[in-house]
């Protein structure tokens, strides 16, 4: 089992001859230096050369590493990655290499094989993260610089996915032999995530969301009727085996309408691809919607929606995304800063994110409101249906709002379903036009809602800026592969397995998250005013709070079946109102004409205070859809605020709920003792590796973690990347910056003190 | 027919002794919340005064009868604020004096000048005579119709008992209102200002139309200063506004008055008034880079219209507004809005330095378009002097009639500032926050924390230049000051600081000293020595693009709430949890305080543990906010309680510390409770203005 061999990558001392000076590398198993460059300078600023960096910049053949000379002291609390260290760049993370020539500022894109006809000032490059990083070789020798810039060009281009380093990796430390598997699944490695890779996974979650009528499938075990379908689906139970494979061939890829989850009333959210023969289309289609219809409890006919009619399509959200990335990353901000909002607005990408988010409500309110099985259609349905399949659940079901939760949807939705990640990702660099942000567009609805519900989610706005940062590395199963048949059969061997041994490579998931980071880092996922079942202590607070405001306006209780939600609670019996014998209380509050149900559904939801343990309904109005500054600007310097920023609101509440955390551990501690054992309470609490904030509360052995160090960034720092020009704007600073250039260029030895 | 019938009445519960004039009431009417009162409907009965629109809770809290008089509830609205009176929901009709109702309302929606937007239900059951007359009502009442009747209109309108309580009203005592030469005094001393007086040379307001007491470096004299005055437009001569800890001082004065003729004694005048005879000084032109009064309106109104303009149903409705007045009329130029922006800005981006919250921004917004508060109703102290000769701010209203304001009956306006007359407890508990950063105890400092770098300054700039900021540029233009101009070129030719534009040396030196400082300007040079903030560091607001929000608590409050089908959710930086966590955290404590106590299984483990833990806590916390902690004289005796003593000693020790004559800070334990708070006696309960004896 692969448990028991070492999960720490080996870290090695990097001493280059030459130098005496003390600086240090990850080298990982199976990793090698291709080529390196010395006396490379990591350049800061692009007007001056101030805090420029000097050092080594090395390509191995999974990332671009830059040692400094001097490495400027490293922040505390800032998230360290345990595979790549904060100058490096994974090379599936880089989008674009551009070298510049010298004498005539040439820019040149370069691809893998391309030539170089001129030496290299510098080097740019551009990451799928948004960083963007430049070098200047004015001090290296030019056939090193050349030579490095080659190497990264070539290796950022795998011609294979089986040449990703990820399989060198992974290769050696995750095979094994198949008589391992544990009732044909991969073995898990104490994730609690369910992977969704076998029969149990998808029977607890019908169990959990009392989808009585409907059954696990396994008629695509060894993925026979569909090669992107996963071995196990869930179909109506009055579907056999062989009507399920009948009915496949209708249907692109084989793709028969697959269950996704349901509401408590019985109607279920079902995802659907289109057909392959428009003749029998309606037949099939027609025979299936009838089972589902009966797998309804009031045998409620399907509604159909069809997301390609309603939606942009994957072109325009790469387009989209490919623009917002310019206007936060690229354009120099002093030209467009008067229409930075505007230029925003242009890119169309807050619209999008929008339009996903309001196409999902519509979706909540037919499953939720009008209690209607709801059939998400789309061409192939591997794209669009993941985000609004996700974003429906995520409205709908507290529990995919906590961690775990969210990490099983995104196993459910995504992988499972068959997302093609290879492709959207692009991480071979081949086909630009299958490339498409639909998983970071999912990410940013998700963060739309965090924000305007912050107890609602068990995670944090750091967390999903690094789940996001993990699909550009490529030793994880989650976004590696276009289908979970690729994960499993087609590139389970590898060379660097000998072929004569029956072993297979098991990629590990995203969620063992102890690859990455420290169990003390992981604490950043943990959102520190999360109302829900694992956060005790902070709903003492919050459930206070709904007292309060219910007895004020003893309305707010919400009870989950609409029809009882008819608003002022127990007022009928004071007011006897006209019309109110007919109409009852509810029609009485409709007091915009030519309303829709749907939105009725929504005033009437909104006009309730929001039960974060039930449905949740996003703000779709164009004011309240803003752009995810986090993930957008993170390494925007200039847009960095000092000791500032929703960091520090964050650091405040952690340290609250910490000591609180502390003094409930204090507080069993002291009932669970008998009257004559004595109680032994610790004065710090729970061990610190139990502990759920990241902030803790200050005591005498510990300093309170100092919020200098918190910026807007934070736990990112954008310290180290391209600024492109001086941090503040009030005139006498214009001035200063002036001055400061002035400075660099002459010497200062000069002037008389 | 409107005032005979009910004369008077006793609004049930709410306000049990005020007595006035009754217009229309209507029961059975229901509020629409708003997301920050919660959601949903609240019925009640809503009253229209001559002063405000009245709502009263059906179930609200059971009145006390002891409780002062307030002016506006947390459900009523000011007549003055009403922006304009719309009548729906089926139809939907502007409702004006003059104008018809052809339905019924079933709803009724006063938009608000402040941008909220107020919306009630009438029930059905309610005559539709009753809801015609008081949609009427409303909508006749809310304009004062003749002009100049302001301030007899809202005198008129307080009811007796309102009158009477507000002329008794004391002013809250632990406040600077820098109104009397003592306030300035204590000013001076807090920022420790050695170098400069508190001068009473307009306390007539002979002069200018500054205040009484202006504060003017210590060398001029009164002789001097009345010459000056003619110098500058309006007579506002550089007065001191504050002095920063490392002993820069902020001077602000209105343009230089040109076209008079300067006598030669005039010549060094710059150098008196501005105090710098030691040092440079910067006069920075901020006409030149700010945008002008009028474009601040402009851009205010198309802002309202853009963000009414989604609860407007029709856009020509804006264009009638906007055509007919009642957009711009509110304001001539919201300057002071403009201000209240841009603390948000700096709030919003550095929430946890502030003690106030978005909720008393937000107050304070609301309540400038009250005409109701001696703090925004008048142009200067001399009108707040002389109500007789008030004029309205910037338009406002007109001018009052001379005889209405001189009824001896009219109590003093009352000062924004006091809070209860307009909000209730808990909203006034949301103004500030409780754990906080607490400002650097004064006057430690004393201005003199001059550094290496501020000698170098000194010693390598020529003391006494006077340097122009303008357009982002540096000048030493030789007629800065208009006296040195012209007539005076004998002098300008002798004058040893007479430089030209192109050359700054002494500028340059300055500069350069201050960038080899290395001002810490990114967060690279912010992870410095460990520990608190420097609390001399300034708030830089980064101001690019990606940086600048809108304010949408504010602006587009009233929009969401109009729009039936969406209000406003709570967004991430509203409504800090921290006082509720923080409030946990003591009620844990006191559980855990109590159990140790009545269990004692072990006295060393019950009784000292949790003390122990506790002033670790509180050390600590001293150690993480309190900069100068070191330097206070530690007069807290060892704590003896298990409980009592976190808090209340510290904050004892914080207040009885040898401070100059300032009063005690009476927060002074809420900024350093974090660990220990005592929920039970909250010291804010105490009443900020005590009653006449």
């Amino acid at each position: 089992m692969f448990s028991a061999k070492p999960m720490k990558p080996t870290f090695r001392s990097y001493l280059p001859p030459p130098q005496v000076c003390l600086y240090s590398v990850i080298i990982l198993e199976r990793e090698i230096v291709v080529n390196e460059a010395n006396f490379v300078r990591k350049c800061i600023s692009t007007d001056s050369s101030q805090g420029d960096l000097w050092g080594r910049l090395i390509c191995t053949n999974f990332k671009v590493s830059f040692i400094p000379q001097d490495p400027p002291p490293k922040q505390k609390s800032q998230l360290s990655h345990l595979l790549l260290g904060q100058h490096d760049i994974s090379l599936t993370c880089l989008e674009q290499v551009v070298t510049v020539n010298d004498t005539r500022g040439k820019r040149k894109v370069l691809g893998s094989n391309k030539k170089l006809k001129f030496n290299p000032a510098e080097l740019i490059l551009y990451c799928k993260d948004l960083r963007v990083i430049r070098f200047c070789f004015d001090e290296a020798g030019p056939e090193s610089a050349k030579k490095v810039c080659l190497a990264i060009a070539h290796y950022s281009h795998p011609a294979d996915l089986n040449l990703l380093f990820g399989f060198e990796y992974q290769g050696l430390r995750y095979h094994h032999y198949k008589g391992d598997l544990v009732n044909g699944s991969t073995p898990r490695g104490g994730i609690q995530t369910p992977i969704f890779d076998c029969p149990s996974d998808w029977d607890r979650e019908i169990k959990r969301t009392g989808a009585s009528e409907w059954r696990v499938c396994s008629i695509n075990q060894k993925y026979i009727i569909s090669e992107s379908l996963p071995e196990y689906i869930v179909v109506p139970v009055s579907l056999t085996d062989q009507d399920v494979k009948s009915y496949s061939l209708s249907f692109n890829d084989g793709r028969v309408p697959l269950w996704c989850w349901n509401h408590r009333n019985g109607s279920a959210l079902v995802r659907m691809a289109g057909s392959t023969e428009p003749l029998n289309q309606r037949k099939t289609e027609q025979k299936i919607f009838t089972a589902i219809t009966k797998s309804h409890p009031q045998r409620r006919e399907v509604t159909v929606s069809d997301l390609d009619k309603a939606l942009p399509n994957i072109q325009d959200i790469q387009s989209a995304f490919v623009k917002a990335r310019q206007i936060c990353t690229l354009d120099p901000f002093e030209e467009s800063e008067e229409r930075w909002l505007s230029s925003i607005e242009n890119s169309r990408w807050l619209e999008y994110v929008r339009m996903f988010l309001k196409f999902s409500a519509e979706v909540v309110y037919s499953l939720d409101g009008k209690n209607v099985s709801v059939i998400l259609l789309e061409e192939e349905d591997r794209d669009l249906n993941c985000v609004v399949s996700s974003l429906v659940q995520l409205m709908l079901d507290p529990h995919f709002r906590s961690l775990n939760g969210f990490q099983s949807l995104v196993q459910k939705e995504w992988v499972m379903a068959g997302h093609r990640f290879l492709d959207r990702c692009n991480h071979l660099k081949k086909n630009e036009n299958k490339e498409s942000p639909l998983f970071t567009l999912f990410l940013d609805c998700v963060w739309q809602m965090t924000n305007q519900y912050p107890a609602a989610f068990e995670f944090t706005e750091a967390y999903l800026t690094v789940l996001s940062d993990s699909m550009w590395i490529p030793f994880f199963s989650t976004f590696l592969f276009n289908s979970s048949k690729q994960c499993s059969q087609d590139f389970a061997k590898n060379k660097a397995i000998p072929p004569t041994e029956d072993h297979t490579v098991i990629f590990p998931p995203v969620w063992k998250w102890s690859q990455q980071f420290s169990s003390r880092d992981q604490t950043l996922f943990n959102n520190p005013m999360y109302v829900g079942k694992g956060a005790a202590c902070v709903q003492n607070g919050e459930v206070k709070s709904f007292q309060r405001s219910k007895k004020a306006f003893s309305s707010t209780v919400r009870i989950s079946s609409t029809s009882q939600r008819n608003g002022l609670k127990g007022e009928e019996d004071t007011l006897q109102r006209r019309g109110s014998l007919i109409s009852g209380l509810r029609g009485d509050f409709s007091p915009v004409k030519d309303e829709s149900p749907a939105e009725r559904f929504f005033r009437d939801w909104f006009s309730h205070p929001a039960d974060l343990q039930g449905v949740l309904i996003p703000l779709v109005l164009p004011s309240h859809v803003v752009l995810w500054k986090l993930f957008f600007l993170r390494w925007v310097l200039e847009a960095c605020i000092p000791k500032g920023g929703p960091a520090t609101v964050y650091h405040k509440v952690s340290q609250l709920v910490d000591e609180i955390d502390t003094l409930q551990s204090k507080l069993r501690q002291y009932k669970g003792a008998s009257p004559h054992s004595t109680p032994v309470p610790s004065p710090s609490g729970p061990p610190p590796g139990q502990r759920r904030m990241y902030f803790k509360a200050s005591s005498a052995d510990e300093p309170p973690t100092s919020p200098n160090v918190l910026n807007s960034s934070f736990p990112f720092n954008p310290v180290g990347n391209l600024c492109r020009r001086g941090v503040q704007g009030t005139p006498i600073s214009k001035f200063l910056n002036g001055a400061k250039t002035w400075l660099s260029t002459e010497t200062l030895a000069n002037d008389t003190f | 027919m409107l005032t005979g019938s009910r004369t008077t009445f006793k609004v049930r519960q709410m306000l049990p002794d005020v007595k006035e004039c009754v217009l229309q009431r209507t029961a059975m009417v229901r509020k629409k919340l708003t997301a920050r009162e919660g959601r949903g409907w609240l019925s009640g009965t809503l009253f229209c005064t001559h002063f405000r629109v009245a709502f009263v809770p059906q179930d609200g809290p059971k009145a006390d009868d002891n409780a002062d008089p307030i002016l506006l509830g947390d459900h009523d609205i000011a007549l003055a604020s009403i922006e304009k009176v719309v009548a729906g929901p089926n139809r939907t009709k502007l409702v004006t004096p003059n104008s018809s109702l052809k339905f019924t309302p079933e709803e009724l929606v006063l938009y608000c000048r402040d941008m909220r937007v107020m919306c009630f239900l009438f029930d059905r059951l309610t005559p539709d005579a009753q809801v015609i007359e008081i949609t009427f009502t409303i909508a006749k009442t809310y304009q004062p119709l003749r002009p100049g009747s302001v301030l007899s209109f809202q005198n008129a309108a307080l009811g007796s008992v309102m009158k009477q309580f507000l002329s008794n009203r004391r002013r809250d005592s632990h406040m600077n209102w820098f109104e009397s030469a003592a306030d300035w005094e204590q000013e001076l001393e807090r920022c420790g200002a050695t170098s400069w007086r508190v001068s009473s040379v307009n306390d007539r307001f002979e002069m200018s139309n500054l205040s009484k007491y202006i504060v003017v470096p210590h060398k001029v004299l009164d002789t001097e200063l009345k010459k000056s005055f003619a110098h500058f437009n309006e007579g506002r001569i550089p007065r001191w506004c504050w002095r920063h800890p490392r002993g820069s001082d902020l001077l602000r004065m209105s343009s230089f008055q040109n076209n008079i003729y300067h006598e030669k004694d005039d010549l060094n005048l710059e150098l008196v008034l501005f105090g710098c005879q030691s040092s440079l000084c910067v006069v920075v032109e901020l006409g030149d880079e700010l945008p002008s009064p009028a474009d601040i309106q402009l851009a205010h109104s198309r802002l309202r219209a853009l963000c009414l303009g989604s609860c407007l149903r029709k856009a020509s409705e804006v264009s009638c507004l906007l055509r007919s007045g009642h957009l711009t009329v509110a304001l001539q130029s919201p300057v002071f809005l403009l201000f209240l922006d841009c603390v948000w800005h700096l709030w919003f981006q550095f929430p946890s330095r502030f003690q106030l919250t978005d909720d008393f921004l937000l107050a304070l917004h609301d309540s400038v378009h009250l005409p109701l508060f001696s703090t925004f109703l008048s142009n200067c102290q001399r009108e707040r002097c002389k109500r007789s000769q008030y004029t309205p701010v910037n338009g406002w209203r007109d001018m009052l009639s001379p005889h209405s304001s001189s009824d001896p009956l009219d109590p003093p306006l009352p000062p924004v500032w006091d809070w209860a007359l307009q909000y209730s407890q808990e909203r006034r508990d949301r103004f500030s926050q409780s754990v906080v950063a607490p400002p650097p105890l004064q006057p430690l400092l004393n201005g003199n924390l001059n550094t290496n770098l501020d000698a170098h300054r000194l010693a390598d700039t020529i003391p006494g230049s006077v340097f122009l900021l303008s357009r982002g540029t540096f000048t030493s233009p030789p007629n800065l000051p208009p006296w040195r101009s012209g007539s005076s070129a004998v002098y300008k030719k002798s004058h040893r600081r007479a430089l030209s534009s192109e050359n700054v040396p002494g500028l340059e030196r300055l500069l350069k000293a201050w960038s080899l400082a290395d001002v810490p300007q990114n967060p690279a040079a912010v992870s410095g020595p460990k520990g608190a903030l420097d609390p001399c560091e300034p708030l830089l607001p980064l101001l690019m693009g990606p940086c600048m929000g809108l304010w949408r608590e504010c602006y587009l409050r009233g929009a969401l709430h109009a729009q039936q089908a969406f209000s406003h959710p709570v967004s991430s930086n509203r409504r800090h949890p921290v006082d509720r966590l923080a409030e946990e955290v003591q009620q844990l404590k006191d559980q855990l305080a109590q159990l140790s106590s009545s269990k004692r299984p072990d006295p060393l483990a019950s009784t000292q543990e949790p003390r122990r833990t506790d002033g670790n806590l509180n050390q600590s916390t001293n150690n993480s906010t309190f900069l100068y902690s070191a330097l206070r004289p530690k007069t807290t005796p060892p704590p003896t309680s298990t409980k009592q003593h976190s808090s209340r000693g510290h904050s004892s020790s914080s207040s009885s510390a040898p401070l100059p004559s300032r009063p005690p800070n009476r927060d002074g334990n809420k900024h350093s409770f974090l660990f220990g708070h005592s929920a039970g006696a909250d010291p804010r309960s105490e009443p900020r203005y005590h009653p006449p004896p």
